[in-house]
C-alpha cells in the first residue's frame, strides 16, 4: 500500500472534431498515441518510468479491442509497460484515471499514464445477423451444393449493415430520448437550455481566445490530415440565442425541446492525462498540478432518468472526500445535454430530492455560476466518449492553479443509468 | 579447415556449409572442390538417402560466387573455364540420383541461389534476414550456373525475368509467393523441416508445384506467347537502359535461348556471355563501383581514431525545413531516436514533420521496413513552435542545453 496521494502531474489533449470532419481519417489509436507522444514531451517524461496504461473507449473497432496496448507500445516506452483499455461509457477516461488511481494507491505503480480516445468517424459497421451466420456456414459448407444452397438462401435485406446506435440496450431508449423526457419530467424549458448552451459555446470560445484552452491541446502536424489542427471545431462564437431557438427538437419533433445546439455533438478526439505516486513525483522532481482526493460512482435504473447518475455520485465523492459542497472551488461538469446538466444542478440544489432520493435532510449545494465549467463543456467543446474524462480532469486541475483553489470537483453521466463524480485538491 | 561438413543423421546426409574465417559463405574453387567430394559420397554410399544443403552462418546462406576468383580473370578463355566448372557442379548436383533439399536461412544470392535451383526442394526461413535473387546483372554478368534456364522452367517465364532483369533480391515472403521456394519456416525448424522433405523425397514423394495460373500457362506454354514476352522484356529493358549495358540483354538471349533449343543449349549460351561480359569494361566498371560502395559503407566519415558510438536516443532539430527535418527522417529511420522538430511557425513544423515521414513512407514502401515499424517510428516524430510565441512554456524548454544528458542530441538550423 501507499500511503501518499496519487497526483495529477500533466495532461494534454487532440483538439476535439466533430466526427466526420477534420480528424476522420485518424484512428482512435493514432489520436490517442499523439496526445500521449505530445504530453511525453510537454512533460519531458522518460519513458522508462511508466509503469502502466488504462484508456477509456466507448465504442472500440473489433480490430483493435485493446487501444491502451497499442499506445504503450509507442517508440517513446519500454515494451513492458502492461496497458488495459476500460469501458465505463462516457466516464470511461475518468475510469482509466481512477483505476490508474488504485494501482498507484495499492502501490503497483508509481508513474500510470490514462486517458481516453474515441473515433465516432470510424465506428464499426456491422453485418447482419444473417449475414454473419452466412459468412460463418459458408466457411463450414463442404460442397459447392451446399455453397450453392447458401448463396441463394440469402436476401436482399440480409446486406444491410447494422450501425451501433447510442441507445440504451436494455431500455432501447436513445440517450437523446432520456435528455427529451428529463426535460419534461424536471420542466426544464427550451430557453433555459438555449442559455446554457449558449454559455457553453461563449465560455470555451473565450478560453480558447485567451489560450488556456489550447495550451491543453497537443496540435495535429500532417500525417493524413491537410495543415495543422490546433482548435476544438465545435466551439461558435457567431451563434446566439435566436438562431439557437430555430432548431427543430431532434428526439421528439412535435413537443420536444431538445436539439442538435443544445446537445453534444458527436466528436472525434483523445486525451491523457499523467499520474505520479507523491512520492515519484517528488524524486522524479515534478510539480504536480493538483492531487486526487476521492472518487464515486453511482448507477441507477435506466429506464428511471438515466442521465441523473451525477447527482447521486457527486454526494459519494463529497463524503469521501470528507468536504463540503461549499469548499469546493470549481466544478467541471459534463455536458451531454443541456437538459441533462440542468436536471443534475436541479437535483443538487433540491432539498426534496436529497430527502426523497439520498435520506438527506439538506441539499446538496447551490450551483456558483462563476465556478462552474469555467471554460464551457461538451455541448460546445465536443464529447468524444471515451476521452471527454481526461479533457475535464487537465482541465479542472490546470484551472485549480491558475486560480489557486483548493477543491474542485469533476462530474460526468455515462450510459447505463451511471454518474461518475471525483474530488480533485492542492497541497 | 574445411568449409563444409558432412553428417549422416538417419539416412539423410547434412551437408553444412560454414566457410572459415567469413562472416559470409561465398563459393570458391575449395568449396567447389569439398562440394564435389561430397557429392560423390552421396551418390555412392547406399546408406544415404537424401540430402540437405544448409548453411552454418547466422544470416547467410551462400551470399554467391567469390568475387575475388571473378575479378582475377583476366581474359574471355579463362572466364569460360570458371562458368563451364560452376555449371557442371551444379548439373552435378541434379544428377547424384538423391534428393538434395536446399535449406535457406538469410542471404541467398548468385551462385548461391543457383546452387539451391538445382536443389530437389527449397525450404526458406520467413525471417526479414532471408532474402534469394540473382543480382548478377547488377555486376554486369549474368546467372551463368544454370540461373537462365532452372528459374523459368521453376516459376514461369515472365516471373523469372522479373527477378533476373532487375536483378533485385526477393524478400521470404515474396520467394514463396512466386514459387522459388517451395515452404516458409520458423528458423527453429528449418533444418527439421528440410530433413523431413528430404525422407519424404527419398521415399518417393513428389512435391506439386502449381505456378502461374491458366491465363499464365496459356501464354507461356506456347510459342508465340513466348516471342511476345520475350520482345516486350527486351523493349522494357532498352528503355530502362538506354542500351547502355549489356548484361539484360544477354540474360534475355540466354532464357530464350534455352527455351527454344533446351537446357544444355541455354547453359552454353549463358556461358559464352557471361564469358565476354566478365572481362568486359561495363563489368569492370560496376564491380568497382560496387567495392567502393562497399567501402563507404564501412566508412565512419570521420578521419583520424574513430570516437566510441553514442546511443542517442532523442534529438532537438531547431529549423523545420530541408535540413532539420532530412535529419529528423535519418534520425528517426537509423537511430530510432525520439525527435522534437522546432520552427517558428506550426506550419512550418507540420511540413518538416511530414518530409521526414516522407523519408518513412519510402523505406516502407520498398519493403525496407514493416507497416508495423513504420507506425511506430512515425510516432517518434513530434514538433513544436520555438520557445518565443508559445503560450505555455513546457519543461522542456525549460532545460539548458548544459544540462541535458550525454545522450540527447541538438541540431540548430536557423532559417
Amino acid at each position: 500500500m501507499n500511503n501518499g496521494r496519487v497526483a495529477v502531474v500533466a495532461g494534454c489533449r487532440t483538439p476535439f472534431c466533430r466526427a466526420g470532419t477534420a480528424l476522420k481519417d485518424m484512428s482512435a489509436v493514432d489520436l490517442a498515441r499523439l496526445a500521449v507522444v505530445e504530453l511525453v514531451h510537454r512533460a519531458n517524461l522518460d519513458g522508462d518510468v511508466v509503469d502502466e496504461m488504462y484508456f477509456g473507449q466507448v465504442v472500440a473497432s473489433p480490430l483493435v479491442p485493446n487501444l491502451a496496448r497499442e499506445v504503450s507500445l509507442l517508440p517513446q516506452f519500454p515494451k513492458h509497460v502492461a496497458a488495459a483499455s476500460v469501458n465505463r461509457a462516457c466516464s470511461s477516461a475518468n475510469q482509466a484515471i481512477a483505476q490508474g488511481h488504485d494501482q498507484i494507491k495499492l502501490g503497483h505503480a508509481s508513474v500510470v499514464i490514462a486517458g481516453g480516445a474515441e473515433s465516432l468517424s470510424n465506428i464499426p459497421i456491422l453485418h447482419s445477423r444473417r449475414f454473419s451466420e452466412f459468412l460463418v456456414r459458408m466457411s463450414r459448407a463442404k460442397s459447392l451444393g451446399q455453397r450453392l444452397g447458401l448463396v441463394a438462401s440469402l436476401r436482399p435485406r440480409d446486406f444491410v449493415p447494422v450501425a451501433p446506435a447510442i441507445a440504451e440496450p436494455s431500455t432501447g431508449e436513445s440517450m437523446g430520448q432520456s435528455a427529451e423526457k428529463m426535460a419534461k419530467l424536471n420542466d426544464i424549458s427550451r430557453d433555459d437550455q438555449d442559455r446554457f448552451a449558449l454559455r457553453s459555446h461563449r465560455l470555451a470560445h473565450a478560453g480558447t481566445e485567451d489560450g488556456r484552452i489550447t495550451a491543453e491541446i497537443a496540435p495535429i502536424l500532417g500525417g493524413g490530415i491537410d495543415g495543422v489542427i490546433t482548435q476544438d471545431n465545435g466551439i461558435r462564437q457567431d451563434t446566439d440565442l435566436q438562431r439557437l431557438a430555430q432548431l427543430k427538437p431532434v428526439f421528439d419533433k412535435r413537443y420536444g425541446s431538445v436539439t442538435a445546439a443544445n446537445s453534444s455533438p458527436l466528436t472525434d478526439g483523445a486525451s491523457a492525462v499523467l499520474l505520479m505516486s507523491e512520492d515519484a513525483a517528488r524524486s522524479l522532481g515534478y510539480q504536480p498540478l493538483a492531487f486526487i482526493r476521492s472518487y464515486a460512482v453511482a448507477a441507477l435504473d435506466p429506464a428511471d432518468q438515466l442521465l441523473q447518475g451525477p447527482a447521486y455520485a457527486i454526494p459519494k465523492a463529497l463524503d469521501r472526500a470528507g468536504i463540503d459542497w461549499s469548499e469546493l472551488g470549481l466544478v467541471e461538469m459534463h455536458e451531454a445535454f443541456a437538459a441533462q446538466v440542468l436536471s443534475n444542478i436541479q437535483a443538487l440544489e433540491s432539498r426534496q430530492w436529497a430527502e426523497a432520493k439520498l435520506g438527506r435532510a439538506r441539499a446538496i449545494g447551490d450551483i456558483n455560476w462563476e465556478t462552474l465549467n469555467v471554460m464551457g463543456g461538451s455541448i460546445a467543446i465536443g464529447h468524444p466518449f471515451g476521452a471527454t474524462g481526461g479533457r475535464i480532469t487537465v482541465t479542472l486541475a490546470n484551472e485549480m492553479q491558475q486560480r489557486d483553489m483548493q477543491f474542485g470537483l469533476i462530474s460526468v453521466c455515462a450510459q447505463g443509468g451511471m454518474g461518475f463524480a471525483m474530488v480533485l485538491e492542492r497541497s | 579447415m574445411g568449409a563444409l561438413t558432412l553428417k549422416v543423421l538417419d539416412g539423410i546426409a547434412r551437408i553444412s556449409l560454414d566457410v572459415p574465417g567469413e562472416l559470409v559463405n561465398t563459393v570458391s574453387r575449395s568449396v567447389r572442390a569439398e562440394l564435389e567430394a561430397h557429392l560423390d559420397t552421396l551418390q555412392t554410399n547406399s546408406a544415404i538417402r537424401g540430402a540437405i544443403l544448409i548453411s552454418g552462418k547466422p544470416d547467410n546462406f551462400i551470399v554467391g560466387a567469390d568475387i575475388g576468383e571473378f575479378v582475377s580473370l583476366r581474359n574471355r578463355d579463362e572466364a569460360l573455364a570458371l562458368v563451364r566448372v560452376g555449371q557442371q557442379l551444379v548439373e552435378r548436383m541434379t544428377t547424384v540420383g538423391k534428393p538434395i533439399v536446399a535449406a535457406i536461412h538469410g542471404t541467398c544470392l548468385g551462385g548461391g541461389l543457383e546452387a539451391a535451383l538445382a536443389c530437389t526442394y527449397r525450404v526458406a526461413t520467413e525471417s526479414p534476414d532471408t532474402a534469394v535473387g540473382l543480382p548478377e546483372v547488377q555486376l554486369g554478368i549474368i546467372p551463368a550456373a544454370g540461373g537462365c534456364q532452372r528459374l523459368p522452367r521453376l516459376i514461369g517465364l515472365r516471373a523469372a525475368l522479373d527477378v533476373i532483369l532487375a536483378g533485385k533480391p526477393l524478400k521470404a515472403k515474396q520467394a514463396f509467393r512466386r514459387g522459388v521456394v517451395d515452404e516458409l519456416v520458423h528458423p527453429k525448424i528449418l533444418e527439421e523441416v528440410a530433413l523431413g522433405a528430404a525422407k519424404r523425397l527419398a521415399d518417393g514423394w513428389r512435391p506439386r508445384r502449381a505456378r502461374g495460373g491458366i491465363t499464365g500457362r496459356l501464354i507461356e506454354n506456347n510459342a508465340i506467347g513466348q516471342r511476345l514476352i520475350f520482345s516486350q522484356a527486351r523493349k522494357a529493358v532498352i528503355k530502362k537502359t538506354g542500351g547502355h549495358y549489356p548484361a539484360p540483354l544477354a540474360a534475355l538471349e540466354a532464357i530464350e535461348h534455352g527455351i527454344k533449343y533446351g537446357i544444355s543449349a541455354g547453359l552454353d549460351c549463358e556461358a559464352a556471355h557471361f564469358a565476354e561480359l566478365a572481362v568486359g569494361d561495363v563489368s569492370r566498371e560496376l564491380v568497382q563501383i560496387f567495392f567502393a560502395t562497399k567501402a563507404l559503407k564501412k566508412d565512419s566519415g570521420v578521419a583520424g581514431d574513430v570516437p566510441d558510438a553514442v546511443v542517442v536516443d532523442s534529438v532537438a532539430v531547431v529549423g523545420a525545413g530541408f535540413m532539420g527535418s532530412a535529419i529528423a527522417g535519418v534520425a528517426v529511420a537509423k537511430a530510432k531516436a525520439d525527435v522534437r522538430l522546432r520552427d517558428t511557425s506550426l506550419d512550418a513544423v507540420a511540413r518538416g514533420i511530414e518530409n521526414a515521414r516522407t523519408n518513412l513512407r519510402r523505406r516502407l514502401k520498398q519493403g525496407r521496413m514493416s507497416k508495423y515499424e513504420f507506425d511506430r517510428l512515425q510516432a517518434l516524430l513530434s514538433g513544436s513552435r520555438s520557445n518565443k510565441g508559445s503560450s505555455r512554456p513546457s519543461r522542456l524548454r525549460s532545460v539548458p542545453s548544459a544540462s541535458l544528458p550525454p545522450t540527447r542530441a541538438r541540431f540548430r538550423f536557423p532559417e
